[in-house]
């Protein structure tokens, strides 16, 4: 009898142990920070081996006990944003899903990883507002880490039109943030001043509406990109590459 | 108590803000010479070549640091229609989508906006700016309007990194220039768009400039001036118009709930 219980009693420690072990590599949402926007953009024309300095976000993984979780994996998922197109292309440690519309990395030491999404939207031809084009509203960018949901993210996407077939490289296709891009731009905004859903892949602002103060911000964008610290490659590598943005 | 009291009613009364106002006139900014609110009849023969050219400046309360864009809007009313005429679809795909011109630059010369009265949010050539027109929406589209309405949108917009400083009241600030032309009237050999003649009503209603002081959720706001501050232009006329234009607007308590 008094083995049994020497047993049971050595069993339960264990498992309280296990249990321990396991909650604290659990990601815990309350714990855990991530962004209210996810900016979506392309590669810069000057050095196409990087994106866009602004695009970049940190998403920090903690656990109940707000200790930070290395190695998590962490997901950005945007199936539900139905304006956003992924680049295939695989930046840095990122691993872009184009089935799952999904960009993964892994947390360093200190729970954290950055990450920088390409892409571009499928707004070639907005309608007169003050209807809008269709297209993801707040919070359709999911974040997971191990699987479980840390929160949600409204997407903005740089490059209104880049994703709209024919798909190719230079000033004559629409990849990449350009001049053509603007005319678009002013029309969201017109369609925001008349009170047209939101959408927000023109929230360059960041603050739940579109109007004035988005285009002043996306003509920062803008002068970036044609400066070529931009978007300006959007998918692309060089010339000679085809712009290889997922289906 | 009560010296407090009356105190307190004295400075609040000194320091209710200067009017910020909205000024909209023809041929030239208001309050530089030739320019005028009063009536303006449009040359709707065709082959005429007319134009006509409506200017916009506002004032600010008081010196404002950090301006990068104003959205404005601007109400037509067609006096005496049960809907918005041919000529006045001036919106993309409309009959007389060409037929409208705007700019936010003054232009070097001060011949018609005075440099007293028009200091420049964007560069005299417009460089350094962006916007246009952003919707010309029509009858039931309009809010609270109705079918015999329209309402053009504007936006005008300096990069975020590049914002500004602009003076308060009395110095006013150069908007926009509007050119509306008549080659579009029926037998003009253009598109044939009827209600060239219609009396109509213009007022510039609502004029919200964003500065980069971000406040309570994320939103730039730094003036909401529209037409009902005493001393804003109201609507001027064309053609003889007798009507007023009175649209609904969105008030500072608006503007502000949407951004919490």
């Amino acid at each position: 009898m008094t083995g049994l219980v020497r047993k049971a009693t050595l069993l339960g420690v264990c498992g309280l142990i296990f249990a321990g072990v396991a909650s604290a590599s659990v990601p815990d949402p309350t714990k855990s920070s991530v962004p209210l926007f996810v900016k979506v953009g392309g590669k810069q024309t000057t050095n196409p081996a990087l994106a866009h300095g602004s695009l970049a976000f940190t998403v920090t993984v903690r656990d109940f006990g707000n200790n930070p979780i290395a190695g998590a994996n962490v997901e950005i998922n945007f199936q539900n944003c139905t304006d956003t197109r992924l680049c295939s292309f695989n930046l840095g440690a990122q691993t872009v899903d184009c089935n799952n519309r999904a960009v993964r990395a892994t947390t360093n030491a200190a729970g954290q990883v950055t990450f920088s999404i390409l892409g571009g939207s499928t707004n070639s031809t907005p309608p007169a507002p003050p209807a809008v084009a269709a297209g993801a509203g707040a919070g359709c960018v999911r974040i997971f880490a191990e699987g479980i949901q840390l929160g949600v993210a409204t997407a903005v996407l740089y490059d209104q039109d880049g994703a709209v077939p024919p798909l190719g490289v230079g000033p004559a296709f629409r990849n990449g943030v350009k001049g053509s891009d603007l005319p678009i731009v002013l029309t969201e905004i017109g369609a925001g001043n008349s009170g047209a859903p939101y959408r927000g892949r023109s929230d360059y602002t960041a603050d739940g509406s579109v109007n004035g103060f988005d285009l002043a911000a996306f003509l920062v964008i803008l002068g970036e990109s044609n400066g070529g610290s931009g978007s300006g490659n959007g998918c692309s590598d060089n010339t000679a590459v085809a712009v290889p943005y997922c289906p | 108590m009560k010296k407090l009291l009356l105190i307190c009613a004295a400075v609040m009364a000194f320091a209710v803000p200067a009017h910020a106002q909205l000024f909209m006139a023809w041929n030239a900014c208001d309050g530089t010479a030739g320019s005028s609110t009063a009536n303006m009849d449009f040359d709707c023969t065709p082959g005429s070549g007319f134009a006509a050219d409506l200017y916009g400046t506002f004032g600010l309360p008081a010196s404002t640091p950090g301006v990068v864009a104003i959205d404005g809007i601007i109400d037509l009313a067609f006096q005496g229609q049960t809907d918005v005429p041919a000529f006045w679809h001036l919106e993309t795909g409309g009959c007389n989508s060409s037929g409208i011109g705007y700019t936010f630059a003054r232009g070097t010369a001060t011949t018609f906006c005075a440099t007293t009265n028009s200091v420049l949010f964007c560069g005299s050539t417009g460089s350094g700016c962006g916007g246009g027109v952003t919707a010309y929406i029509n009858g039931s589209q309009v809010p609270l309007g109705g079918p015999n309405r329209a309402r053009l949108l504007f936006t005008n917009a300096r990069p975020a990194t590049s914002p500004v400083t602009l003076p308060g009241m009395p110095t006013r600030v150069f908007c926009f220039h509007i050119t509306f032309i008549t080659d579009n009237t029926p037998g003009s050999g253009g598109a044939d768009c009827a209600g060239c003649e219609t009396p109509t009503a213009f007022c510039w209603n609502q004029a919200v400039v964003f500065n980069n002081t971000v406040q309570a959720g994320g939103e730039g706001l730094a003036a909401l001036i529209d037409s009902a501050t005493p001393g804003s232009t109201g609507s001027i006329p064309n053609n003889g118009a007798l009507i007023s234009v009175t649209a609904s607007k969105k008030s500072w308590g608006q503007l502000k709930s949407l951004y919490r």
